[in-house]
């Protein structure tokens, strides 16, 4: 039976060697957190607020202050504990609840753009301000792409291609199937690619195959 | 993500390389201390939220809990060891912790699993061996184990379980509350009590209670069944067990223990914990002579003994003996099942395969034709995906609700 001590001595910080050895981890933790462990629950912190900071951060960006969203992320989780079936899914019941806070913030955002004075809610790049202006034009178009398609296809491409999920758990976490996982994700780099080429600086920048190479074989 | 372009994956390093998830140890701290006060609605000086953040933190995730408390039973399954398993099946050496405090724990060698759960309790299967188990009683609460053809029906109380569908030999010790049983040879619910301890003997076709048996402390591990100096029944109910000692050629041409008036038989022993005794008694007489002599459920026993011991080597030769000897039995096909899952312990994934495929033509419908086919799936996954998959299909087509549906599921590639 774990006990409190075993979350002291658990590599809670450091990733697990193994999927197997990550979901035993879960599930140790589960245990513990049913037990009303307080090192579980601060080892819960520890595991996935890093994880779950990230995510919310690449899936809203350039909007705001993340932390409430971190927290309401913990907040849904501890409430929810009792209704995870298998304690080793500690990670995508996490990351699925991670999705449907960022999915609610972009609605929200949507919402707020119309406000605004931009097509996006994105302010304009001011130039010379960036000691790395090619990695943030990459980052101002490749996001600007993003604010047009469609809330799921950006969770798509965040979960799979920015965090590297397997196919199974951006699916898992989205609640819709592979095949339309897929289907989002690449439609998303599609339209990436095809914004990116229009700018050779940035095509430059990135490695990308000079435009006319692609489109005019 | 071989899906991704070289385009794409240039992108995602740039967006990866400016995006990224880390806080500083104080903003973790404030993050902690701003979810504490979040989840437990607390109004305490801000100040304390960061002397506190940690002590404020396991408060709040108390509360967050005890919104959980009119709902459904949550329970992890966990391994003595400190590795775990998760799902709903347990096995040798595991602890099964739910949500309400109440716990059960295998003994070595035991396969049970949570049938369902509610917000009364929950229903736990024994398949074989022996479990302990500590309910915490609450108003409404309702328990239930189940082992063979027995159900025991539990208010709140610590009792110890064993069963063995080969020996066909239930036991129920109750080291405090009170019980009911129901089941074979049981014609109405049989109330067991504290310091009681139920014995039905199906192939004995007698049952009885004993009485007087000493509670065991709640810290220690139990092996259920397990007799004592301060154990021993001072009354009995029923007509006495039958005393028989183990091996016998004569007999053993017939599978059957034999007996004699010098004491129990091996298989009395095991149902009564004694498996260091069983294994000892053995190395006494020589393996070699028991393997080739001993009666089918004397091996049967001895196998049991010396797996619930963790001596697999023997409970291995044990096993193949009943095999060789005793083939086209009952335990015969079970000794192919428990080959499996000792061979499963060992690493031995593809012994372990072709042992549940072996249980499993012997008995397509048997005790254990669930488990082998899970388990035969599990083994075959890394090696063989195709016949994991084949296994997925067939086990999702017999039991779409056993335990092992979730992981067939994503073997056979089905939503």
């Amino acid at each position: 039976m774990p006990s409190e001590n075993s979350a002291k001595t658990l590599p809670w910080r450091n990733p697990p060697a193994s999927v197997a050895e990550s979901r035993a981890e879960d599930a140790a933790l589960v245990a513990l957190l049913l037990e009303r462990s307080p090192a579980a629950a601060s080892a819960v912190w520890v595991r996935f607020a890093p994880g779950v900071r990230r995510i919310l951060r690449r899936a809203i960006w350039p909007h705001g202050d993340v932390e409430d969203l971190v927290q309401d992320v913990f907040v849904i989780l501890f409430r929810k504990l009792d209704t995870l079936r298998d304690p080793a899914s500690l990670r995508p019941f996490v990351f699925s609840i991670t999705a449907t806070v960022a999915a609610t913030e972009l609605r929200k955002i949507r919402v707020r753009r119309w406000l605004r004075l931009t097509p996006d809610g994105i302010l304009p790049d001011q130039t010379g301000t960036s000691r790395d202006d090619d990695g943030r034009e990459v980052l101002s178009k490749t996001y600007a792409v993003l604010s047009r398609v469609a809330d799921r296809d950006r969770m798509a491409f965040v979960l799979r291609t920015l965090e590297g999920f397997e196919l199974l758990e951006v699916a898992s976490a989205l609640n819709m199937s592979v095949s339309s996982v897929k289907r989002r994700v690449a439609r998303v780099h599609e339209r990436i690619e095809r914004e990116i080429r229009r700018d050779s600086g940035l095509t430059a920048h990135i490695g990308l195959p000079a435009r006319e190479s692609k489109e005019q074989p | 993500m071989s899906e991704h372009s070289q385009q794409i994956e240039d992108v995602a390093r740039v967006i990866r390389a400016r995006i990224g998830g880390e806080a500083s140890p104080a903003e973790d701290a404030v993050g902690t201390a701003r979810l504490a006060a979040r989840i437990g609605r607390a109004s305490a000086p801000r100040r304390q939220f960061y002397l506190g953040a940690a002590v404020a933190f396991a408060a709040a995730c108390l509360v967050a809990f005890g919104y959980a408390s009119s709902t459904r039973l949550g329970y992890v399954v966990s391994a003595r060891e400190g590795s775990t398993s998760a799902g709903a099946t347990a096995s040798s050496g595991s602890a099964v912790a739910f949500s309400d405090g109440s716990r059960i724990r295998l003994a070595a060698g035991a396969v049970g699993q949570v049938e369902s759960t509610s917000f009364r309790g929950a229903v736990f299967r024994l398949e074989d061996g022996a479990l302990e188990a500590d309910v915490v009683h609450r108003q409404l609460t309702h328990w239930s184990v189940k082992a063979g053809p027995f159900t025991v029906d539990v208010k709140g109380t610590r009792f110890a379980v064993s069963w063995s569908p080969v020996a066909r030999r239930f036991v129920l010790t109750l080291h405090e509350g009170a019980v009911d049983v129901r089941g074979d040879l049981l014609p109405e619910a049989r109330r067991v009590q504290t310091g009681e301890r139920l014995v039905v003997d199906l192939v004995a076709q007698r049952s009885w209670l004993e009485k007087g048996v000493a509670p065991t402390p709640q810290s220690e591990t139990v092996v259920p069944g397990a007799p004592s100096a301060a154990s021993e029944p001072s009354t009995v109910e029923g007509p006495a067990p039958v005393i028989s000692p183990a091996a016998g050629a004569a007999s053993a041409q017939h599978g059957q223990a034999s007996k004699s008036a010098l004491g129990p038989s091996w298989t009395e022993r095991v149902a009564a914990g004694d498996f260091r005794g069983v294994v000892d008694d053995a190395q006494r007489r020589g393996p070699d002579g028991v393997l080739t002599q001993a009666a089918s459920a004397d091996l049967s026993a001895l196998a049991d003994a010396a797996r619930y011991v963790g001596d697999r080597a023997l409970s291995t030769r044990a096993l193949n003996a009943q095999r060789q000897r005793f083939p086209g039995t009952e335990r015969a096909a079970v000794a192919a099942f428990l080959l499996g899952k000792l061979a499963e312990e060992s690493g031995n994934l593809a012994g372990a395969a072709e042992s549940y495929a072996r249980y499993l033509s012997e008995r397509p419908s048997g005790t254990f034709a669930q488990e082998a086919l899970g388990r035969r799936m599990l083994t075959l996954r890394g090696a063989d995906p195709k016949a994991a998959a084949e296994a997925a299909r067939e086990y999702l087509q017999r039991f779409p609700q056993g335990p092992r549906a979730g992981p067939a599921r994503q073997i056979a590639g089905q939503p």
